[in-house]
C-alpha cells in the first residue's frame, strides 16, 4: 500500500475508503526514520497520544511536522540550538493545537536555523539538511527542516515562522508553496519570539490546494474572497535579477495581463525600516545574553546592530509603520489587487556558496536570499511563494504574490491559477513521495 | 583599543553609539568590529533618520504608537 503524493489526494483517498486514517498514519510513522536518515530534517520525533493523527476531522490521518520553535504538549522547543526540553504540563502552541483538533498528527519537531536567525539551514548543532531536489542545492532558512520534510516526503505539510522571509526562502529553494500570513492572523501564543512585531506563522506545502487545506483550521474566521479575478500588478526589477530569473519573471506581465509597477525606491526605504525593527527587537529580547557574550555568531549578527544603533530608531520605525502601510497599499496595492514580484533574485545557489565559513562562500549570494522578503514583514502583509519554472539545473524559479491584509484567499486563487498553467494541479514535482527512492 | 567615551552620545555620530555599545560587552573593544558595525548601521541610516523625523513626537515613549493590528484590519 502506498501513500498519495499530496495532502488533498490523501484526504480524498481516506474519504473514498481506499485506506483508513489509521492506516495512513501508520504508513507515515513507519517511513519517518528512514526519510530523516536521508534528509536530516528532524530535530526530534514526537510520540504520545496527543501527537497521533485522529480518525476524524478534515485532516484525519494526515502527518505534519513543524519547526522547532513551537511549544508542544509537555515540551519546550529547542529553537535550533539543540534538543527540546521536557516541560510537563506545558500546552501546545495555539497553531499546533488547532491542527491537532482538525485531526492532523504531529510527526516531529524540525530543525531550523539557530533561534530562527539565518536564511539558510546552516546550523552547527545539527547535520546539514539535504535539499531533496538536488543534494548540492541550499536549503533556505530559517524554517529549513519544514521545507525538507515536506519536499522529501516525510510530512504532508509543515508550520514555519517568517520574520524576514523564513517561510518563503526555504519554500522557494525546495520547490514548495510557502504562505506567510497577515501579521496577527494566526495567534503566536506558544511560539518562541524572534522579533515580535515582525513574527508571523506560515505554512509550507507541496501544492496550493494543500496550503489552502492547512490554512483552514489556522484561520477559521477568514472568509474566502468573492474576488476570483484580482487585478494583477507586477514588479520585475530586471536590473538586479539574474538573467535566468529575469527571463522567467519578465514573461509574467504580458502572460497574465499584469500592470507593471516600480517599487524600487519604496523597497529600499521599507527594507531599511524592516532591518531597524528586526535588529532592534532581537537586541531587546537578547540583550542580557548579548552583553554576557553568550550568543552564538548567527544570533549575535542580528542582535548586535540593534544594541548599537541610536535608541530612537526602533520606536520611530514602529511609529511610522501604519502610515507606511497605508501609503504602500494606496500606491501599489489598491483594493482588489495582487502584486507579483520576485521571491529569490538569483537561481537557487549551492549550499557552499551561502553557508558562512565554506571556501566558496559569497556574501552577496547570501544577502540576495533576503532581498525581496523583509519589507513585506514590516508591512504585515500576506505573501505566498510558488515555483513557476525550472532553471537550467532543474531547480525551481519562484514568484512571490503579495496581497492586501487578510486577503490570503486571493493569493491562493491566483497561485492556483498560476500553478495550473505551469505544472498542473499536482504542483512542481508530481509524485513527491517517490523522492526517497528515485535519487 | 579605543577609549570608552564618557559623554552623552551624539545622536548624529553613529561611531559613538557603536563604541559605547560594544564597550558594554565584556572584553576589549575591537576597532575592526567597530568598523564592521558602523558600515552596517550606515546602510540603515537614511531610512531610520527619515523615520525619526517623520514620527516626530510619536516616537516618545509616553505617546502610544498607533495600533498596527487595527491598521491592518482597516485595510482588509
Amino acid at each position: 500500500m502506498s501513500l498519495p503524493a499530496t495532502l488533498t489526494e490523501l484526504q480524498r483517498a481516506i474519504a473514498g475508503g481506499e485506506l483508513s486514517a489509521a492506516q495512513a498514519w501508520q504508513l507515515q510513522r513507519e517511513r519517518r526514520a528512514s526519510l530523516d536518515a536521508r534528509w536530516h530534517c528532524l530535530s526530534e520525533p514526537l510520540e504520545g497520544q496527543l501527537a497521533q493523527a485522529a480518525s476524524s476531522g478534515p485532516l484525519a490521518g494526515i502527518g505534519l511536522a513543524h519547526k522547532d520553535n513551537f511549544d508542544t504538549w509537555g515540551r519546550s522547543p529547542g529553537c535550533g540550538a539543540g534538543p527540546g526540553r521536557s516541560d510537563p504540563g506545558r500546552p501546545a502552541a495555539w497553531a499546533i493545537e488547532q491542527l491537532r483538533q482538525a485531526g492532523a498528527g504531529h510527526l516531529g519537531a524540525l530543525v531550523m536555523a539557530e533561534h530562527a536567525c539565518g536564511a539558510t539551514s546552516a546550523n552547527a548543532h545539527f547535520e546539514r539538511c539535504i535539499n531533496p531536489l538536488h543534494p548540492e542545492a541550499v536549503v533556505g532558512g530559517s524554517s529549513s527542516g519544514s521545507a525538507v520534510a515536506v519536499a522529501g516526503g516525510l510530512a504532508y505539510g509543515a508550520l514555519g515562522t517568517d520574520t524576514a522571509g523564513s517561510v518563503r526562502i526555504p519554500a522557494a529553494t525546495c520547490g514548495l508553496v510557502g504562505l506567510k500570513t497577515t501579521q496577527g492572523l494566526i495567534p503566536t501564543q506558544g511560539l518562541s519570539p524572534l522579533a515580535p512585531s515582525l513574527d508571523t506563522i506560515g505554512v509550507l506545502a507541496r501544492t496550493v490546494a494543500d496550503a489552502a487545506e492547512l490554512l483552514k483550521p489556522l484561520a477559521p474566521t477568514l472568509k474566502p474572497s468573492p474576488n476570483t479575478a484580482p487585478q494583477l500588478r507586477a514588479w520585475i526589477p530586471g536590473d538586479w535579477l539574474h538573467a535566468e530569473v529575469a527571463r522567467v519573471l519578465g514573461e509574467l506581465p504580458s502572460e497574465l495581463g499584469a500592470q507593471p509597477v516600480d517599487l524600487q525606491a519604496d523597497h529600499q526605504h521599507l527594507s531599511s525600516l524592516a532591518d531597524v525593527v528586526l535588529h532592534g527587537e532581537v537586541a531587546q529580547l537578547q540583550r542580557a545574553a548579548l552583553l554576557a557574550g553568550r550568543l552564538s555568531a548567527p544570533v549575535q549578527a542580528l542582535a548586535l546592530p540593534g544594541l548599537l544603533m541610536p535608541p530612537p530608531w526602533l520606536p520611530s520605525a514602529l511609529a511610522v509603520r501604519c502610515a507606511e502601510l497605508r501609503r504602500f497599499c494606496q500606491t501599489h496595492l489598491p483594493a482588489g489587487s495582487v502584486l507579483l514580484m520576485p521571491a529569490l533574485p538569483h537561481p537557487v545557489p549551492d549550499w557552499q556558496t551561502v553557508h558562512p565559513g565554506q571556501s566558496g562562500f559569497v556574501v552577496r549570494e547570501l544577502l540576495a536570499l533576503h532581498r525581496c522578503m523583509g519589507f513585506i514583514n514590516y508591512l504585515g502583509l500576506p505573501a505566498l511563494v510558488l515555483p513557476i519554472a525550472k532553471d537550467s539545473r532543474g531547480l525551481p524559479i519562484s514568484v512571490q504574490l503579495v496581497g492586501r491584509p487578510f486577503h490570503e484567499h486571493e493569493l491562493l486563487t491566483v497561485a492556483a491559477q498560476l500553478q495550473e498553467r505551469r505544472f498542473g494541479s499536482a504542483g512542481f514535482k508530481p509524485g513527491w513521495h517517490l523522492l526517497a527512492t528515485e535519487n | 583599543m579605543h577609549p570608552l567615551p564618557h559623554s552623552k552620545p551624539d545622536p548624529d555620530d553613529l561611531s559613538v553609539w557603536v563604541e559605547r555599545g560594544l564597550a558594554l560587552r565584556a572584553g576589549p573593544v575591537d576597532p575592526a568590529e567597530v568598523q564592521r558595525q558602523l558600515k552596517h548601521l550606515r546602510r540603515l541610516e537614511p531610512s531610520a533618520r527619515l523615520a525619526v523625523a517623520t514620527a516626530g513626537v510619536a516616537a516618545r515613549a509616553d505617546i502610544p504608537v498607533q495600533d498596527f493590528g487595527a491598521c491592518l484590519r482597516d485595510l482588509a
